[in-house]
């Protein structure tokens, strides 16, 4: 195997396609909680119309392959708001690629919080309740602190599988840490070598989040 | 004070309290007694909106519990401080921050009075020295002793207490017991649901004897305890004392 065609040209050029893997991750996580974070308050509410439009778009999106949601929405959605729109549309595929899976991802977060949230013994709710506290009060001071703890340490798990998610932007054009290792195969017409860095590269990445991830754990039930 | 008018509450085909109605005056200490099962608890959260009636009215110096309007419920009650089995104390906050996080989200009093009220009520049941402590760390009667106080912090006109001593090691009853009786003595409205025939033959100034949903028999303490009219009554005492 000739790993000499991973030149330092080439190894930063990788090493800049995983930090916009890691970008993008961080960002479609953001999105995921705030998603998540509204959507699972629609399905805790007893409003039957936010409670359906939450649990439709946590079955949508969780029961289709986040794979053809990337590619429905590069592909398939411009034409159809060209159709509405009259002229043809374009969309820009690192934008489109992220919000993609931002919301894919914003449809696991929403169980994951959801779940964190009614982890939260019945007592507190009672508690809080009987205090006079109104549901702002109650849901920001009493239950979400404590759904927190339940819900960081799934929510690194996610992170870690939206780092390997983004390598499905590869198929729209993205030129991130999967992309740049088939880019740079392709010129030398020998892919062992990137493609092997570029799963080291991955497995570093995923290592040492789990790695922080259970120290964060550990220092979270300390407190119980 | 309190009024309940034919209130009824179900769960499933258990009828947990059936058509009771109430009238509390200020100052009474009415302690529920009655086997478990008899709807007693139910009653209790009944008056404070923690179970909703499916009929009857429960009425709080005079007004309804508002149950369609949740502002004013939350209003109403800051009126009655409620005592749970299991404390249920915020697990992620001080006990300084459990007693001021009401004062202050919901009555709006200024951080530094709301803390020198908790800090007062904090001495009364004797844990001054527990404030800066999570409850983690607390025994069961320090926690109920905390649950008190926090309830106390409202500046209610009743108290609930939902068998306050129950999920207790025996050891540690009687610490709960002297803060209530001392709560009595001052003159506060008590609703108390208990098993401590004790406490309710001392302190109470009626007691209401409950089965399958209904009050059986009410009566003064000394009466009740010494000359019980009902069957089910004299069954019950004969078991428990």
């Amino acid at each position: 195997m000739d790993f000499s065609i991973m030149t330092t040209e080439n190894l930063l050029f990788m090493l800049k396609s995983a930090c916009l893997s890691v970008g993008i991750a961080v960002v479609c996580l953001l999105m995921g909680i705030v998603l998540g974070t509204v959507t699972a308050a629609g399905r805790l509410s007893k409003n039957g119309l936010l409670n359906t439009v939450a649990s439709v778009y946590v079955e949508v999106f969780r029961g289709t392959p986040m794979m053809m949601q990337i590619t429905f929405a590069y592909l398939a959605l411009p034409a159809l708001i060209s159709l509405i729109a009259g002229h043809p549309v374009r969309f820009n595929p690192l934008v489109t690629g992220t919000v993609a899976i931002g919301l894919n991802s914003g449809a696991y977060s929403t169980e994951l919080i959801r779940s964190g949230i009614l982890g939260v013994d019945k007592g507190q709710w009672e508690a809080a309740d009987a205090l006079g506290l109104s549901y702002r009060q109650k849901m920001g001071k009493v239950i979400l602190p404590q759904a927190f703890k339940r819900i960081v340490p799934p929510l690194v798990n996610e992170f870690i599988t939206l780092i390997k998610d983004t390598s499905l932007l590869s198929s729209i054009g993205i030129v991130e840490l999967m992309k740049s290792a088939t880019v740079i195969g392709a010129n030398y017409y020998a892919y062992l070598p990137p493609l092997t860095v570029a799963s080291a590269i991955y497995l570093t990445l995923t290592l040492t989040i789990s790695h922080f991830a259970r120290k964060l754990e550990r220092r979270l039930s300390a407190s119980d | 004070m309190i009024d309940l008018m034919g209130v009824s509450k179900s769960f499933g085909d258990v009828h947990a309290v059936r058509d009771v109605s109430l009238h509390v005056e200020q100052g009474e200490i009415l302690c529920l007694i009655g086997p478990s099962g008899s709807g007693k608890s139910t009653l209790l959260r009944c008056i404070n909106g923690l179970e909703v009636p499916e009929a009857g009215q429960v009425y709080v110096d005079g007004e309804p519990l508002a149950f369609g309007n949740p502002k004013l419920l939350q209003a109403q009650r800051t009126k009655m401080g409620f005592v749970f089995q299991h404390f249920h104390l915020f697990p992620h906050m001080t006990v300084l921050g459990n007693l001021t996080l009401a004062p202050v989200q919901v009555l709006g009093m200024d951080p530094q009075s709301a803390q020198n009220t908790a800090l007062a009520l904090l001495e009364r049941v004797g844990l001054s020295d527990k404030r800066d402590v999570y409850p983690a760390q607390l025994s069961g009667g320090q926690k109920q002793r905390v649950a008190i106080a926090r309830a106390l912090c409202m500046n209610p006109e009743v108290m609930l207490f939902d068998e306050p001593t129950s999920a207790l090691d025996p050891e540690m009853v009687g610490e709960v017991l002297d803060v209530m009786k001392e709560l009595a003595q001052e003159g506060m409205t008590m609703l108390v649901v208990t098993h401590e025939m004790g406490f309710a033959r001392e302190v109470s100034s009626r007691v209401l004897f409950l089965d399958e949903g209904q009050i059986v028999e009410e009566n003064t303490p000394e009466l009740l305890f010494s000359h019980p009219q009902s069957p089910r009554l004299q069954d019950f005492l004969s078991k428990v004392l």
